[in-house]
């Protein structure tokens, strides 16, 4: 028995010495190393029609650079979401996806090129996410990567494709970001600004002066919560409650009393919908019912009024997006039903569509020479406003191209838009 | 403080009744069900499913209080198939077997929820009205005091059902040797259905009312929520209901007053895992416990 | 857990060359997939670690995904810090281990469910404290990637050398005390005691290792991530993942747990859908992995692998056709010339001058007293053994015969005074006594019943196995050689009780009787001066029984070894016995010469007339 395993053991061992030595590998894939990373791109679009127009370029001209994905009436993107998992987004977002994208191509597409949106995965896993990102990069050869996930998966993300040489874009913004990553382009309000700015919001325009904070159990959050109060006291307003919860938790009546004895006016909720529209009303049934404030993504959605009606009335949302019911939604509104008739648009779908937009302008203004440098540069110069999502503004250095929010309302169920995108209150 | 404790003491009796049920399968049957979470918050999001769409088939809305009825049915029928198909097979086998099959069966019923009830949050009015009380500066929902009364009962009722029934005796003495047990004349079938049976209404009648005490029933909420009842029920000594229910009540009250103190996340889970621990080095058998660790 | 067969050796050539293929061809792959199967084996390995805990010690751990965190921060912690990352990895594992082995540790004081839901509340406890803590977490560092594992290709080799290795502590645990020990712990519990086998620390070893393996398991999911910004793949859903990859794998086969990680966590990533529909795997897998644990738990308990053992036996048999001749389960007549070489060869063990003088009085028994609750099992015994004596000890059921031999072996409490040799032992630990001198066997086979006969013998010796239980696992120094000797002695005994033929045989598959032989063969193994043996003819027929009893005349002439007999058959007693003790409700009744005794009338009434029978009572 010993000696069987022992022959076994060795044989495993020398077959995959010979494999490797052999290159026993079907796929030419050469071996690079992290630095290596541009040189293996280049490989891996060497079909591409693009990079043979590109080296027949007059020399002096900018190298628009590789264009993996895109053909003369094609072009791949791919998009990174969290759709099974601990933390997924709900299934409707992908139609906004499509639905912007097939009212590009109804137009003709950009600079006649039709867009194929490909979309994976992540369950909600950083590792699954960077898995997903290199099958995107290698197997499908899409030509940029958009991603939407917890801030965390977006980091891992955000580092991998940097390291990559990707162009990507993220959607939520963590706080502290890396400046040096000039592949990746943000979307949103860095979160650390954002909460200073609620801050502002709650003290100075809607004139509290007894806050408060829950906040979710994760260290990517703490920036925000710490610039949050920071902000209020400098207003001199009292942050009368402070908490972080756990993101799992259900029972909620030891904070619903403290929110109670704190007699905050306004108390912001930084944490998944689940959470939050239990917080209401748990707090609620306590007796207590503040200015709840959200953020976006985490929050911004009708769907949650659907769980605590009564717990969220009055609420306030930051958001990089308009309310479904502002007639700047008309647009996709129209192409929603279109692309999936019988269906009702709604403000997940809104999500898709304005990052859609960004990206299509991105890729419009890097003109019909398309390559991945090129992109980069279009981005880097982009401003834009688009239907729906906050005015991009990117410049040479800057990294986050929506420094804005617009200000969400509940009225009646349904977020209305309170006061329109700015920087500052 | 004060208010804390109360609060806490509510949290406590909730856990207390998902407890009891697990506590009686034990009893009967040696084996410890995971799963009596996801059985209760099935059977409630079912009946509040069709509350919203009407029940398929014949279209039938039910009322806030039937939900809790459907809960309570669900979780009786679901107790009954798992009790049949699975568990039943598994009584000769070691205990662990027992504990691992209702773990396997709770994931099931949890992403079967998350399949057709979707990830998001139901919202889930309370099946008791809508009134609410105040006790020491605490203000305590309908559903809270309502389950602080249900567990009182259901103590009540169990601590006569063992002591005076004789289908409550022949629970007492199946000690899950099912031979011996019938050798005795001890219907054991019959006990098992029965075991399991109940601790699906229990469970039902905890989710139903504990899920709007919680603002909204979530896939997976209830199992996470078991564990704090499983945990009580462990420091209670696993074959007590009173045992169980003094459990959960220290577990409640523990939790409300150093989650209160202490801002540091998992303060809290850390106590409890202290106060789990240290009953079990100290006295294996549980609080009020009678056998020797199983 | 359903108790497996514990088979770690692979199985035959077919199936060894049926996976050096899968990974030939694995090694072709593209670079996406062999990332993600680097992300498989780690789970893989985890689960294996897993493996150790639930198959080996019947311990359930809910807890795993938090180990493998706290192996994953670790790593990063350490490894971004300058470390190298073989320092990396090593300390990864032995953090991992020691947070195992403190999880672990309410298992020395309650047993089995309980067990479970303390590792639960530690998964609760790791997700919601450690977890968040950015120190613990390592959030902003980076694990820097070695040089040589740069490509994705590397990666998966080295994670197929971390699953090899992982393989071959396996088959060590397989050849080594420490599994044996284990297995006794598992199945035999309390009495493994008997065995110089301490279930407490011997649970925390194998925390210890299992975590440790699962440490291995961190350190890889660190080297792929470089940094883990979330503790979502630590979450007790992932625990429990675990859990129903090791029940459908098949506790205790490594390749059933392999494939059950390739088809959990690899399958959603390989396919974009389930073939014939739309539906995306992530969305089945997680529910059908739970399914199919509970069916696997219901009615396949050996998973996976078991389907891998059937598989393996057919392709033997078709590569490997000659006739096997199934070896008749009894045991064969032994030579007595050989026997009683091999006897004295057995008796030679290392054992202090003390314990070896001669001594009138072997064993002293002065007012021993056993109380369970309220019940008196015995009341007060006083008898004595002589050396070189067979002492019968006869009575009803319930007598407290075999109560006594737990008081002797430590497994009862016990009033009053046992000498041993002058040696107290109600003093020492009952895993001490087996090194004294004493063996015993139980009424009730206190063996481990899935494993070989000649794994049985080897565990009985194992006082004689004085290396550290960890050592053996690595093979160290002179453990090797130990058990090579071990395995001599045990072929020795088997020899010399006609069993040598069954060697290899399930324990649980013989036949009653034989079983009864072979715990008689594992105590006499160990070397004793004093040998209790419980019932030794329940099973036997009359031709056996004889046999037996002539070797007890041998034993007793040759060795000079001293035997107490509990015995029901009067005959045996009657030609084997020097002295015989008669219990009625644990008091002392008559004693004497057994032609004397037999015949008193309180004997008569009390006992007689179940002479011929072996009636297995209840103690």
């Amino acid at each position: 028995m010993r000696r069987r395993t022992i022959v076994f053991a060795v044989f495993v061992v020398f077959a995959s010495l010979v494999a490797t030595a052999c290159g026993a590998r079907f796929k030419n894939h050469e071996e690079t190393g992290g630095a290596g990373a541009s040189a293996s791109a280049t490989t891996v679009a060497g079909s591409s029609t693009t990079t043979a127009a590109a080296s027949s370029l007059p020399s002096g001209a900018k190298e628009p650079g590789p264009a993996p994905g895109v053909t003369d009436t094609e072009i791949k993107i791919g998009y990174l979401l969290p759709i099974t998992g601990a933390a997924p987004i709900p299934s409707k977002f992908d139609k906004g996806v499509n639905a912007y994208w097939s009212y590009v191509n109804s137009k003709g597409g950009i600079n006649g090129r039709k867009v194929t949106a490909i979309i994976e995965d992540t369950q909600s896993q950083a590792e699954v996410a960077k898995d997903k990102a290199k099958k995107l990069i290698e197997d499908d050869k899409v030509f940029t990567i958009i991603a939407l996930d917890r801030l965390e998966n977006q980091q891992a993300i955000q580092q991998y494709l940097n390291d990559r040489k990707f162009p990507n874009i993220q959607v939520q913004t963590q706080p502290d970001l890396a400046q040096d990553q000039v592949w990746t382009f943000n979307i949103t309000i860095d979160q650390g600004d954002q909460g200073a700015l609620i801050a502002d919001y709650m003290v100075k325009v809607l004139k509290y002066n007894k806050v408060g904070i829950m906040t979710e159990n994760t260290p990517m959050l703490t920036p925000g919560h710490d610039k949050f109060k920071k902000e209020a006291e400098k207003l001199g307003a009292k942050v009368v409650y402070e908490k972080t919860i756990e993101g799992t938790q259900n029972d909620f009546s030891n904070e619903a009393l403290g929110l109670k004895n704190s007699g905050a006016q306004s108390v912001w909720m930084y944490m998944a919908p689940t959470p939050a529209a239990s917080i209401a009303n748990q707090a609620l049934a306590a007796g207590f019912h503040p200015t709840w404030f959200a953020n976006s993504i985490s929050f911004g959605f009708n769907l949650t009024f659907l769980v605590s009606p009564e717990g969220l009335k009055g609420a306030r949302a930051f958001s990089p997006w308009l309310p479904l019911d502002d007639p700047r939604t008309d647009t996709y509104k129209k192409a929603y039903v279109a692309t999936n008739p019988g269906e009702t648009p709604d403000d997940l779908g809104l999500l898709g569509w304005g990052i859609g937009q960004v990206v299509g302008a991105g890729i419009e203004k890097t003109g019909p020479k398309l390559g991945q440098n090129a992109f980069r540069d279009a981005m880097q110069h982009l401003h834009f406003t688009p239907d729906l999502w906050a005015p991009i503004t990117f410049d040479p250095g800057v990294r986050e191209g929506a420094n804005v929010v617009a200000v969400l309302k509940e009225d009646g169920g349904k977020w209305v838009l309170e006061h329109d995108f700015a920087s500052k209150f | 403080m004060l208010a804390r404790i109360v609060t806490g003491l509510s949290s406590g009796a909730a856990y207390a009744l998902v407890a009891v049920g697990v506590v009686l399968i034990y009893k009967s049957t040696r084996a410890l069900s995971l799963a009596q979470g996801e059985i209760g918050a099935f059977g409630f999001f079912l009946g509040l499913r069709w509350a919203v769409r009407g029940m398929p088939g014949t279209g039938w809305h039910p009322s806030r209080f039937g939900t809790l009825v459907i809960a309570v049915v669900v979780g009786m029928i679901l107790g009954a198939v798992i009790e049949r198909v699975v568990m039943r097979p598994l009584i000769r086998r070691p205990p662990l077997d027992a504990v691992i099959a209702t773990l396997g069966v709770a994931l099931f019923l949890a992403l079967l929820e998350q399949e057709l009830f979707g990830t998001a949050t139901q919202l889930a009015p309370s099946p008791v009205g809508d009134w609410s009380f105040d006790i020491f500066g605490a203000t305590l929902i309908a559903p809270r005091i309502v389950a602080v009364i249900l567990t009182a009962v259901v103590a009540f009722a169990a601590f006569l059902f063992f002591s005076r029934s004789r289908f409550g005796l022949a629970v007492r003495a199946t000690t899950g040797d099912p031979a011996v047990a019938r050798l005795m004349g001890i219907p054991v079938t019959r006990v098992y259905r029965f075991a399991w049976v109940t601790a699906g209404a229990l469970a039902g009648l905890a989710v139903a009312l504990l899920a709007p005490a919680f603002g909204g029933l979530t896939p997976f909420a209830m199992t996470r929520f078991s564990l704090r009842a499983l945990a009580g029920a462990v420091i209670g000594g696993l074959d007590s209901i009173w045992g169980a229910i003094v459990g959960c009540l220290l577990i409640g009250v523990l939790e409300a007053v150093v989650g209160g103190q202490f801002d540091t996340p998992g303060t809290a889970e850390f106590a409890v895992l202290v106060l789990v621990i240290t009953t079990l080095v100290v006295r294996p058998q549980g609080l009020l416990g009678a056998e020797a660790a199983s | 857990m359903p108790k497996p067969r514990v088979d770690l050796t692979p199985s035959r050539i077919g199936s060894a060359v049926i996976v050096a293929a899968v990974a030939l061809w694995s090694l072709g792959l593209s670079d996406t997939k062999l990332s993600i199967l680097v992300g498989v084996a780690a789970t893989a390995i985890a689960a294996l670690g897993l493996d150790v805990l639930v198959a080996r010690t019947g311990e359930l751990s809910l807890a795993h995904a938090a180990f493998l965190g706290i192996g994953a921060f670790t790593a990063i912690n350490v490894g971004s810090r300058g470390a190298s990352w073989p320092v990396s990895i090593l300390v990864a594992m032995v953090v991992t281990s020691a947070a195992a082995t403190i999880a672990g540790l309410p298992s020395l004081r309650i047993r089995g469910l309980q067990v479970a839901i303390t590792t639960l509340a530690f998964q609760v406890f790791a997700e919601t404290f450690l977890f968040t803590r950015t120190d613990v977490t390592a959030a902003n560092r980076t694990l820097p990637t070695p040089p040589f594992l740069q490509t994705d290709l590397r990666l998966y080799l080295f994670a197929l050398a971390a699953i090899a290795l992982v393989m071959l502590v396996r088959y060590r645990l397989g050849v080594t005390k420490a599994g044996r020990m284990f297995l006794a712990v598992r199945d035999i519990e309390q009495r493994a005691r008997c065995f110089a086998v301490e279930p407490g620390p011997t649970k925390l070893l194998a925390y210890a290792l299992s975590g440790a393996i699962v440490g291995l398991a961190g350190s890889i999911v660190a080297l792929k991530a470089g940094t883990i910004a979330s503790k979502d793949p630590f979450l007790l859903i992932e625990s429990l993942q675990l859990v129903a990859i090791v029940v459908v794998g098949g506790a205790g086969s490594a390749w059933g747990i392999i494939t059950a990680a390739v088809l959990v966590k690899g399958l959603p990533q390989f396919i974009d859908s389930v073939p014939f529909t739309h539906v995306k795997p992530e969305r089945v897998v997680p529910m059908a992995s739970a399914a199919l644990l509970v069916v696997a738990v219901v009615a396949v308990p050996q998973g996976i692998g078991g389907l891998y053992r059937a598989l393996g036996r057919r392709l033997d048999r078709m590569l490997v056709p000659r006739l096997r001749e199934r070896p008749s389960p009894r045991p064969r007549p032994a030579d007595a010339v050989v026997a009683a070489q091999h006897a004295i060869e057995l008796h030679d063990v290392p054992r202090p001058l003390r314990l070896r003088m001669p001594v009138p009085a072997l064993l002293e028994a002065r007012e021993v007293g056993v109380q369970y609750g309220g019940v008196t099992a015995l009341g007060g015994l006083t008898m004595e053994v002589r050396r070189g004596e067979i002492v019968g000890l006869i009575g009803a059921n319930g007598a407290g015969k075999s109560t006594f031999f737990n008081a002797v072996s430590g497994l009862a409490p016990t009033t009053g005074s046992i000498r041993y040799r002058g040696v107290e032992l109600t003093e020492r630990p009952a895993s001490a006594r087996s090194a004294l001198g004493a063996a015993r066997t139980f009424q009730d086979l206190g063996l481990i019943r899935a494993e070989s006969v000649r794994e049985n013998v080897l565990l009985a010796q194992t006082w004689l196995a004085n290396y550290p239980s960890a050592a053996g696992i690595l093979g160290l120094g002179s453990t090797i050689g130990t058990e090579r000797e071990l395995r001599r002695r045990a072929g020795l005994a088997l020899e010399l009780f006609g069993l040598d033929h069954l060697a290899n045989q399930t324990l649980g598959d013989l036949p009653y009787g034989t079983m009864r032989i072979v715990e008689i063969a594992a105590a006499v193994a160990a070397g004793p001066d004093l040998l209790l043996l419980d019932e030794a003819t329940a099973g036997l027929d009359p031709d056996e029984s004889h046999a037996i009893g002539d070797r007890f005349l041998a034993l007793r002439d040759e060795l000079g070894l001293t035997l107490v007999l509990v015995e029901h058959h009067v005959p045996m007693i009657a030609r084997v016995c020097d002295y015989t003790y008669c219990l009625e409700s644990g008091n002392l009744i008559a004693e004497g010469p057994p032609a004397e005794v037999t015949n008193q009338p309180q004997v008569i009434a009390s006992f007689l007339g179940r002479s011929d029978a072996a009636t297995g009572g209840t103690r």
